[in-house]
């Protein structure tokens, strides 16, 4: 249905339009459906559960016996993040953090089979291991460089600014209270 | 006007204060730099949209891909130009490169970082290690020599600009992502500079490198090159300065800083010197902009979305390979024989000032190289060095600046084997330098006149005899005796004549062999006439 042109970018078939019309690799078993006609479709299609917690650990979480992130660090987290502190529920992100941090503990429990490395740079998604760049697929890739007006690298194939909610000149607008009086 | 006045002595006061800056050895300057540079690739460094960072005339937003706006489910794809350009300049820098290295996000947010983060290399920087030789022969610096060591270079990319507009009711920014994902490579020195020459002649040398191996147009005042200071006295805590967008900024900012904390530390008044903090250049002072309670945490993490950067050890010695020859060999090679250039002239062969739109120093260098050669060939070993380099440098340039002719153009009629003979009859004096000037002048001018496409190799032998430009070798002594005589009645006075025979006024004579110079167009030797006006004239000195 949709070309597959490169092994870590994840394809928008048929350009920004149809950006709801598959799941992210992450979700698993993602197919390709129907396309949406509504948002509530989206919205649906997105809150429906495909995996859960409990399916692959086992891990059975009592809230009560959870240890919550203190209030001063969730509202430090809160403002590294860019999100507003005004007129938040700090205790439901308490426990929602909690229960992360749970989980993320809960991994760094799991045994991992063939693990060669406990460097911190190969916690990751990506294999380890990837082919070495040798000189000639260097130059030949410097060589072959080619744009593909699909996904906006032609300059000129798509205005940029036109999905955005506010836009003056050609410019995106950043209104300076998004930026400052953040408390 | 008062106002005026008074505003206008403040700004002068500021501006002594810095020029008059004093290091002084009990006060122990320490500094680093953290230099940011616009790789210019063709394309940008996670997609392929056009590398077109700081053409002013661009429409905003031009040249940006879905990725570099961010929108949700685009990812990265490396651009590998990058590596090659790293890896041009860490083996410039005798810096060792990772044959693994790996990217990773340090997130922050700002309206030109549509992310929310930015790809850099954290963990695992793409080299290490390296550096900059500085000397007293070539970058004019107090000590004989002195290495700058460098702690690592990193690829990353670039963010979007920001516009602050204020119409008074309301404040916006406006944002342009055409520089967003464009690729830099971040280099970071030890902190090994201990005066401002260092810092001036690092930063002098690091942009003609970048520039010699065409891989930034290193311009500081396009932001291609973006220079951040740390600078410490007397192992108190680091000071990061930022917002310098030029040498004089650079310069200026460390002087101030540098007498802010020494009136502190003189004062006793170290407290706020004892925590890191970062300060911004107004253009006439520092000011804090963050300190450590501020300080930005940037959750660093690699990026889950890019492979390791896996380099097989064939890269190393392929690009080595293609490596031109550094500035630093070549300034010492035209400063040795037989060139025996002067540090200037050696620099203008050596170093892309991107500042002329006649010529290109690499060019230059194989005009003048070739033509030195051909020179060589035609009068023997024994020749003059000094006639090309006058000729090619100062007077062939001057002409081709002068009629705006280009030197790939010029060079159609004045190949370097016709060049060589121009020198040759120089060399020889079968023309004065005069004449010289006049036959060189009057090729390029007449190669222009025909829009420079009739390029007809000249007929020196022909043009010399047309033009009656040949240097007269006996000279009748009759008519050099009318001519300076001549010379005398119109130039002179009784006072002038007076100073020049007592030789209280030696200078004088001069202006009467220039004189007669010009009048002869440069056709007789100036020996010629000063012997004959100091024989008419009775001048026993």
């Amino acid at each position: 249905m949709f070309r597959t042109r490169w092994i870590c970018r994840i394809q928008i078939a048929g350009g920004i339009n149809r950006l709801g019309s598959y799941r992210l690799a992450s979700t698993g078993g993602a197919k390709i459906g129907k396309k949406f006609e509504t948002m509530d479709q989206i919205k649906a299609y997105l809150s429906e559960p495909v995996w859960s917690v409990h399916e692959y650990l086992g891990t059975n979480v009592e809230e009560n016996t959870l240890r919550l992130p203190p209030v001063e660090l969730v509202k430090k987290l809160l403002r590294l993040s860019g999100l507003p502190l005004e007129g938040v529920d700090i205790e439901a992100i308490q426990m929602q953090l909690a229960k992360q941090l749970s989980f993320v503990n809960r991994l760094h429990n799991i045994p991992v089979e063939d693990r060669t490395s406990v460097e911190g740079y190969d916690a990751r998604l990506m294999p380890r291991q990837t082919t070495k760049l040798n000189y000639r697929m260097l130059l030949d890739a410097v060589k072959h460089q080619k744009q593909d007006a699909d996904i906006g690298e032609v300059s000129g194939s798509w205005t940029a600014t036109g999905l955005a909610a506010e836009s003056k000149n050609g410019y995106f607008v950043v209104r300076e209270g998004l930026l400052k009086n953040r408390k | 006007m008062l106002r005026f006045a008074r505003c206008y002595s403040l700004a002068r006061s500021k501006a002594t204060q810095v020029q008059s800056t004093v290091f002084k050895p009990e006060y122990a300057l320490k500094c680093g730099l953290e230099i940011h540079t616009q790789l210019n690739t063709g394309n940008k460094l996670f997609s392929q949209s056009t590398n077109s960072a700081t053409p002013l005339a661009d429409v905003p937003n031009h040249h940006t891909s879905f990725y570099d706006v961010a929108l949700p489910g685009t990812q990265p794809v490396f651009n590998l130009e990058a590596i090659l350009f790293a890896m041009k300049l860490s083996l410039s820098l005798n810096s060792q490169v990772n044959m693994v290295s790996q990217f990773d996000r340090k997130h922050y947010f700002y309206g030109d970082q549509p992310q929310g983060y930015q790809v850099t290399q954290h963990y695992r920087p793409f080299a290490r290690g390296g550096k900059v030789n500085l000397s007293r022969e070539l970058d004019g610096i107090d000590e004989s020599s002195k290495d700058i060591s460098i702690a690592q270079l990193q690829i990353e990319q670039d963010t979007g600009k920001s516009h602050y507009t204020d119409t008074g009711k309301d404040v916006v920014t406006l944002v342009d992502l055409n520089r967003s994902n464009v690729p830099l490579i971040e280099l970071v020195t030890n902190p090994d500079f201990s005066d401002i020459k260092q810092v001036k002649a690092f930063i002098k040398k690091y942009q003609n490198l970048v520039r010699h191996l065409h891989i930034s147009s290193g311009d500081l005042e396009t932001g291609a090159m973006r220079v951040d200071v740390n600078l410490s006295i007397n192992e108190f805590a680091r000071v990061e300065l930022k917002n310098l967008p030029n040498t004089s900024s650079i310069i200026n900012a460390i002087k101030y800083e540098y007498q802010r904390q020494v009136e502190l530390i003189s004062r006793g008044e170290t407290d706020s010197l004892l925590e890191p903090e970062t300060r911004g250049w107004t253009g006439s002072s520092t000011v804090k902009l963050r300190s450590k309670e501020t300080t930005i945490d940037y959750r660093y993490m690699p990026d889950p979305e890019l492979p390791y950067i896996n380099l097989a050890p064939d890269i190393i010695s392929g690009v080595a390979a293609s490596m031109p020859e550094l500035p630093d060999d070549i300034m010492r090679m035209l400063m040795q024989k037989p060139f025996q250039l002067s540090l200037k002239d050696a620099k203008i062969l050596t170093y892309n000032s991107n500042q002329n739109d006649m010529y290109n120093h690499e060019a230059l260098r194989s005009y003048y190289l070739k033509t030195f050669h051909e020179f060589s060939k035609l009068i023997g070993k024994q020749g003059s060095a000094k006639l090309p380099t006058n000729w090619i440098i100062h007077e062939f340039l001057g002409d081709l600046n002068k009629l705006q002719v280009p030197l790939d153009k010029a060079q159609e009629v004045l190949p370097p084997a016709v060049f060589a003979e121009f020198l040759r009859l120089l060399y020889t004096e079968t023309i004065s330098p005069t004449s010289g000037k006049l036959l060189l002048f009057y090729i390029l001018e007449t190669f222009k006149q025909s829009g420079c496409q009739d390029s007809f190799l000249p007929d020196l032998p022909k043009l010399i005899k047309e033009f009656e430009l040949h240097a007269i070798t006996e000279v009748d002594s009759q008519e050099l005796m009318t001519l300076c005589n001549d010379i005398i009645a119109q130039h002179t006075d009784e006072a002038f004549i007076r100073n020049l025979v007592s030789g209280k006024k030696k200078t004088s004579l001069k202006f009467l062999v220039g004189q007669g110079m010009r009048q002869s167009q440069g056709r007789i030797k100036a020996g010629e006439f000063e012997k004959k006006f100091k024989e008419i004239l009775d001048i026993q000195w």
